[in-house]
Formats: structure tokens, sequence, C-alpha cells
């Protein structure tokens, strides 16, 4: 008989894998395991082995050892010692009303079912800006009833499609003040209102709605590149006077608080002030949105971590790409709910921050404080096979 | 016989041989729609050439159930989640069950006993590959012949291709892994029999009177029931999720002037 | 040193020709791939006198309603980049005699004002739901801005979705058909040759690859 050749069928291939991992665990006590797992998990990742994440929380193992604290209690305003935590986030849905486009009310309506569903539930849910595409009473309104459907507390995050149709008048009428700040479990965070524009559309004589679709448009040029402003800057800064260098500070802002892209404003003008303000902090923190992509950044002592959208993904821009973005693969046109989603963040006791993203029809994707410590060595999450053109 | 066939005793080659020549008189790819292809216009009714131009366009089947001359079977070799287990099981719960039990260090007999454990099956793929995005998901059937091979879907549960019809119509069965592709399609009453006619062309001229027979049984049953059949959601009147996330009767954005 | 000897001679070239801006960005082929052209960059193209119709003559044309839509392109080039064509000044006085490939200013300036309105209309197209007939208040621009990831070099290849193999016109039109829920455009459309138009230009420089994926 002739010897035939050995052929491993993909499910062979993946049992291999998966015993591979295994094959030590079956009689170690926890932390054993927890030791050889993320010694494992550290060289599959390495070697682009995807991982399988309970839901979307991620696996704590994945995470260094926490720091020993530095100088006893995190924050001079007594508050508890910092302990970690997980908060989703939903973000850019650009809702139309619905009897023009239902499609973003789908998505949205599929984002709160998947944050819903989370267990065990977040502390709280970010919503990350954009409710509305045209800013719109009844986009906002219907927004707002949607997200009335999250059942763990939603913080509210303002974004450019928000804003520009009434200056924010609707906007501050159904979710208060565009920037705000809170303290949760040691980690003092802040939601800034980074998008503001300079006045660019008095001299051109436009209507609201002029105006607003000159900023519905990513690459219209006659808007204005967007900024926190010199009012806001000195808010936050008198804002975190009262914390100490060893607090946690995790800053929610829609636009990215650093140059990635002028044209697109994917920019915020004033960033570096911005910066300064934030550099005496050991870990702070940024997640932002407006990208609707996976994009990851480090500058200094900031991590700043970009939001899925539910919506529509935007493609890499042709330049200014952060040197530590992993891609997402490329959006299919013939799915049209793919490179979206929602996802978690979860931030460890020094508050750094793992972020997940949960993009539909797609495995987990996670961005850990590991990976951006390391600036991109360790812990790198999986290339995309299929690259933006 | 194996001796006059082949001229000697038993062997593994030979009886390998012997099987696959079977196996090809199983093929049964001329059916009226495959004259059709090759230009003649006639070989199937207006009906159905309608049913095949809406299954390349507004029916969206053509984005999984491809049939090109490279491909003609109608499949992709890929594998989807249209929520046909989400319908019958508690199937997030499975899911994260099933990944806790893989987190905690399973190895091949967790898989294996996930398989062999009836409700767990209904994962799917996801029971081979571990993957996220592969819970619920299941190959893309062909779609040659099918008016012969109901009842449809991995379990069965659909009788006739009016249910099949009437799933897809709805945007399937809403569910955390559900693949993006399926949506309402706002498919009309004879939208829906025109994709049928055309799935009925699909049969081999061997079977033509079975395919009469099997189409007549069809119908009737499926002018009684259409149990899949749920139009608000075709029609946009109820979105996806949205009894999931805003209960029933909820009127969601319908009275924008009450904004 | 090299890139700074040919800017020179490209802004010489354009200095001549009175376009300042169209060639200097095909002298440094990097600057060509991301090169963009302004509404003053078209007023440029207006303004070359040598060997071109008389300004005066073109006016009165113009008012007689000889030419419509150049409003138009000032409007759209204020809001979007549109990339300029493939300067052609060096062509310009170069010849085999005074008939057959003798390359005049005038034959220059109708060649790149007209294939670049082709393209600014394009980009009214791409930027307009209404132009483009959707019913749900999409256009193109809102997944593909400035015509990023349309990536025209790939085609013609096979799309199984549309069962065929489809050319740059055929993704337009599902795309036109489903993401935007427009009206479906005849292939010789005048807004689906814009649209072919500024699509190809936003992507001027990019190697031909037809069946990438």
């Amino acid at each position: 008989m002739k010897r035939r050749p050995i052929i491993k069928s993909v499910e062979t291939k993946y049992y291999e894998q998966r015993d591979a991992l295994f094959q030590g665990l079956q009689n170690l006590d926890r932390r054993s395991f927890m030791k050889v797992s993320m010694a494992a998990m550290t060289a599959a990742l390495a070697n682009g082995v995807e991982f399988h994440y309970h839901n979307f929380l991620p696996v704590n193992v994945v995470n260094a050892a926490p720091k020993p604290s530095l100088g006893g209690n995190t924050s001079a305003v007594g508050e508890a010692q910092s302990q970690d935590f997980t908060f989703a986030y939903i973000s850019d849905s650009h809702l139309y009303e619905r009897e023009l486009n239902d499609r973003f009310v789908r998505q949205l309506l599929r984002a709160v079912d998947d944050i819903n569903s989370l267990d065990p539930q977040p502390d709280f849910v970010l919503y990350g800006g954009d409710l509305a595409q045209l800013g719109a009473p009844e986009e906002l309104k219907m927004g707002a009833e949607i997200l009335k459907s999250v059942k763990a507390p939603v913080k509210m995050m303002v974004g450019e499609h928000d804003w520009f149709l009434d200056m924010g008048e609707r906007w501050m009428d159904l979710f208060g003040e565009p920037s705000y700040s809170f303290d949760h479990k040691g980690v003092h965070i802040v939601v800034l209102m980074s998008v503001n524009e300079a006045d660019f559309w008095t001299e051109r004589g436009m209507t609201p709605e002029e105006r607003m679709l000159t900023v519905a448009g990513l690459d219209n040029g006659i808007q204005s590149r967007f900024e926190v402003g010199s009012q806001q800057r000195a808010w936050l800064h008198k804002d975190l006077e009262k914390y100490t260098a060893d607090t946690p500070v995790i800053v929610f802002s829609h636009s990215p608080l650093y140059h990635y892209y002028k044209p697109w404003n994917f920019w915020t003008e004033d960033a570096g002030d911005v910066q300064a303000i934030l550099r005496r902090f050991e870990n702070v923190a940024v997640i932002h949105g407006h990208t609707h992509q996976m994009l990851t950044n480090r500058i200094g002592n900031i991590h700043f971590h970009g939001m899925a959208s539910t919506a529509w993904p935007w493609p890499y821009a042709p330049e200014g790409l952060p040197a530590l973005t992993v891609q997402m693969n490329r959006a299919d046109p013939f799915n049209a709910s793919d490179g979206l989603g929602d996802g978690t963040v979860h931030v460890n006791p020094d508050g750094l921050v793992d972020k997940l993203y949960n993009l539909w029809n797609r495995n987990p994707r996670q961005v850990t404080s590991r990976y951006v410590n390391s600036n991109g060595q360790d812990a790198i999450p999986q290339q995309p096979n299929l690259k933006s053109y | 016989m194996f001796k006059t066939a082949y001229g000697s005793e038993p062997n593994y080659e030979d009886l390998a041989r012997a099987i696959a020549a079977f196996e090809r008189t199983l093929v049964f790819l001329d059916a009226p729609f495959d004259r059709f292809l090759t230009g003649d216009r006639k070989a199937i009714s207006s009906q159905a050439r309608r049913g095949w131009a809406l299954f390349n366009g507004k029916a969206r089947c053509m984005i999984c159930h491809e049939i090109n001359p490279s491909n003609p079977l109608g499949i992709d070799n890929h594998f989807h989640n249209i929520g046909v287990s989400a319908r019958t099981r508690n199937f997030e719960n499975l899911a994260g069950r099933a990944l806790d039990m893989l987190a905690e260090g399973g190895g091949m007999q967790t898989i294996d006993r996930l398989a062999l454990e009836t409700k767990f099956s209904e994962l799917g793929r996801f029971l081979v590959t571990g993957d996220h995005s592969d819970i619920g998901a299941f190959k893309t059937s062909q779609i040659r012949n099918i008016a012969l091979t109901g009842p449809y879907m991995h379990n069965r549960s659909m009788k006739t291709l009016w249910d099949v019809m009437d799933h897809y119509n709805a945007g399937g069965e809403t569910n955390p892994f559900l693949d993006g592709g399926i949506v309402p399609l706002e498919l009309s009453e004879g939208e829906i029999d025109a994709v049928v006619a055309f799935m009925f062309t699909l049969t081999d001229r061997r079977f033509a009177d079975q395919n009469q027979t099997i189409m007549r049984k069809q119908k009737q049953l499926a002018a009684s029931k259409r149990p899949f059949r749920n139009t608000a959601m075709a029609e946009g009147k109820i979105l996806p999720f949205e009894p999931e996330v805003m209960g029933t009767a909820h009127n969601l954005g319908q009275n924008p002037e009450e904004y | 040193m090299r890139k700074a000897g040919l800017m020179t001679l490209a802004v010489l070239a354009a200095s001549i020709s009175g376009w300042v801006g169209v060639n200097a960005e095909d002298a440094d082929p990097k600057r060509a791939q991301t090169a963009r052209a302004n509404a003053e960059d078209f007023a440029a193209m207006e303004a070359a006198t040598a060997q071109g119709v008389d300004p005066a003559t073109m006016s009165q044309w113009r008012r007689g309603g000889g030419e419509r839509g150049t409003d138009g392109v000032a409007e759209e080039l204020e809001k979007h980049k549109v990339t300029s064509p493939t300067g052609n000044a060096h062509l310009i006085g170069k010849g085999q005699g005074a008939t057959y490939g003798n390359v005049t200013e005038h034959n220059v300036k109708t060649w790149d004002r007209e294939t670049f309105k082709a393209a600014v209309e394009g980009s009214r197209v791409f930027h307009s739901s209404d132009e483009l007939g959707s019913e749900i208040g999409v256009s193109c621009d809102m997944y593909h801005p400035d015509g990023s990831n349309t990536h025209p070099e790939t085609y013609p290849k096979f799309q199984v979705q549309l069962g065929r193999v489809a050319l740059l016109r055929d993704m337009i039109n599902w795309c036109i058909e489903n993401p935007v829920k427009g009206e479906v455009l005849k292939p010789d459309a005048p807004q689906m040759r814009a649209l072919e138009a500024y699509i190809y230009a936003q992507r001027k420089g990019t190697p031909l690859s037809y069946g990438k994926r």
C-alpha cells in the first residue's frame, strides 16, 4: 500500500494549538495555572494565535502584576485605594431620523443589546459622541430614548455632529454640561468637549443647517480644526489641581487629543497644550471617538485609544497614523456592520487601561497597557490579513 | 464481482475507486437553470427569471450562495450565523458557558463533550475553532436540488422554501453574533414567490416529477402556515434588536413631530 | 540635492506656463501622490494667456451662456481638495515640426482645465446624497473621505456578490444601489463618468493591480 501524505485538517490544527496551551494545565492549582497561562498566552499572542475571551471581558492574566501603589492613598481627596473595574463604551452612532434611514438606529440598538448582555455588568457605559448625524432634535431625542434602555449608568460625551446645528442647545437640554468630571474607585475621570471650532460660518452667512452640513462632511475643508479651547483648558487645569501625580487619570474626548490627520479633523489643534496639562500625572489614558477605527497611540505618559463606531468604519488616513496602531482588517462592504461594534475598557488598579474592541462578526481585539507600555514589543494584537488600501 | 471489475482480490485502492465511481453517478447538475445559463431563456419561467434577478440583487442570496462559472453549486465554503440556532436555545448563555469552560483549562475533551451534548451543538463552528466570531455559525449549504433536500437549515426547522424566505426576509433571528450581512429585505409576497420559483429550477431534470410533487406540497403547506413570517420586521416597522432593547409595543422614532 | 534640482526646473517651467503648483508637485513623485490643487490653481489654469483663446472673447462667450457650470468648480474646491491632473507643460514647444506632435500652451491649458473640471464635478457628485438620489441621506464620502479606500487600481476583478468580473463602475453602481440606496446609473451617465474621473484622480500615481484583494 502506498504511503498517503499526511494532511492536517483545519480542525486538527486548531486542536493542536489549543492542546499546546492547555497541555500542562490539567492538574495545576489556580496560582500555577495563572502563571503558566500568562506565559503561554504571551507566547501565543506573539505568534499571532488569536485568543478567545469570555464574552468580551478581558482575561485578567494578561495584565502585568499590579504595581505597588506609590505613596499610599492615590488621591488627596481621601478616596478609597483604587481597585480595578470595567466600563463599556458605545460611540459614533450618527442617527438619522428613523423614517429616513433606519440602518444606524438598528446598529445602535445592537450595541445596546450587546452591553446589556454583559455579565457581569460594567460599572458604567461611556457614550462617545456623535449620537446624531445632523444634530436634529428628532435624532438626539431618539438616541436619548435608546440610551435610556442601557442598564448600567451612562456617561454622555458630545461630538461635532451633535453640536453644530444649534451650538449644543438641544444637547445640553437633554444631557447637561458637555464637560464635567467625576471620581470612580480612585480614578479621576474627565469628560471634555473637544470639538470646538473657530467661527467659519458667520462671515460666509451660513444658515445653521449649512453650518451643520459643513461640519458633517469629514473631508470638508471649510470647517475649522477641532480644539478644546483656552477656556476649557483652564477649567481642566483647575479641575486637576487637587489630584496628586499618582492619581490615575482617564480623559474622555471625542477628538483624539493629538495630531493624526488634519484634513479629516483626526486632530485637536491645541493637543500640545492639553497634553502639557496632563503631563505631570503618572498614568493617563485618553479614550476618544470620531475616528471609527482601531487606533492606539502613546505620547509620553499618555495612552490614547480610539473607540469603534456603530455606524460606519473610516479608512485609515493616508498619513499620520501612529506607529503603535495595529490596524483592524479593512471592512467588507457586503457586510453592512463590518468594522463596527462596541467594547469595554478594563481599568487596572494602577490606572493603566486595557481596551477591548468587540467588533461584530470578528474576534474581539484587545490592546493592553502592556502592549502600549512596551512600545509595541509585548502582547501585540493580531495583525490584519486584509490591509487597508 | 470485484475480480470482474478490477482483475484482482478486493484491496483498499480499488475499493476507493469503486466507491468513487458510484459517487460520480450521484452528481445531479443538469437542471433547467443550467440550460438557462447556456443561453436558453425559455428553459425557466419568467417568474423564475425574476427570482434569479432578485437572487443576485435585492434578496442578497448571492452574497453567500455563490453561483458562477467557477463555482456553480451555490456555496461559499464559509460559515455564517444567520440566527437559526438562536431561535430555539438560550444562545448567549450557552456561548458564555462554553467560553468559560475553555478559559478554565479545557482541552480536546472539553470540546468533544461540548459537541456531543445536544444543546451545545447549536454553537456550530465555534465548537471546532473556539473562535468568538464563529459562535452559532454553520456552513452555507449548497442549493442545488434544494427542492429535494427539505426540511431546511442545519436543524431541519423549516419545512418549505417559503419558510426559508420568510426567515431571511425578516433579517434572520437577532442574536449578538448575527452575521451583519443578514438584514431585513423588504421583499413583497410576489418577490418571495419569484425567488422560490427560481429555487425550484435548480432541480436536476431527472427528478422533474418529484420536483413538481414537492412544489405542490410545499405550496399547499405554505398557503396554510407561514410560521416564520414577520412582516413587521421585514418592512422595517420593527427593527432588529428593538424588541430586546426597547421592549415590545414601543414606537421608537415613529413620531418625529413629538420631538 | 537632486530633488531640489527637479523642483527648480519645474518651477521654471511652471512660471513660463503661468501655472504655479500644477507641475511642481509632479517634479517630486512623492508629492505627486498626495498633490492637491486648489481653487487658485484652477484660476491659474484659466488665466494663462499665451496662445490661448483671448480672455475677452472667452468672457463674452461665457456671458452668452456658452459654458455652463464652471461656478460650481470654485465652490467645490473650497470644500474639497481634488488632485490635479498629471502635468503636461513639459511637452510645450517640443515637436517634430509645426504640424504633428507640436504641443502648444493652448493644448495643455485645454487638456488640463477640462480634465480637472471632470474630476471636480465627480467630487461634487461624490459628496452629494441628493445628486446620487439617496433615499437615506447617504453620500459616498461618508465611507470614503477624499475618495479614500475606493482602490480603482484593483479593477477589473471578479466580485462574487456581483456575479461577474466587476469594473469600477459596477462597484460604484452596487454601492449606489445598496449602502446609498440611490438610483443605479447607466454606465455612460454623466454622473458615473464624473465619479470615475474623481476616483481615478484621487488615486493618481498608484500602480495598476487588477484583481487585487
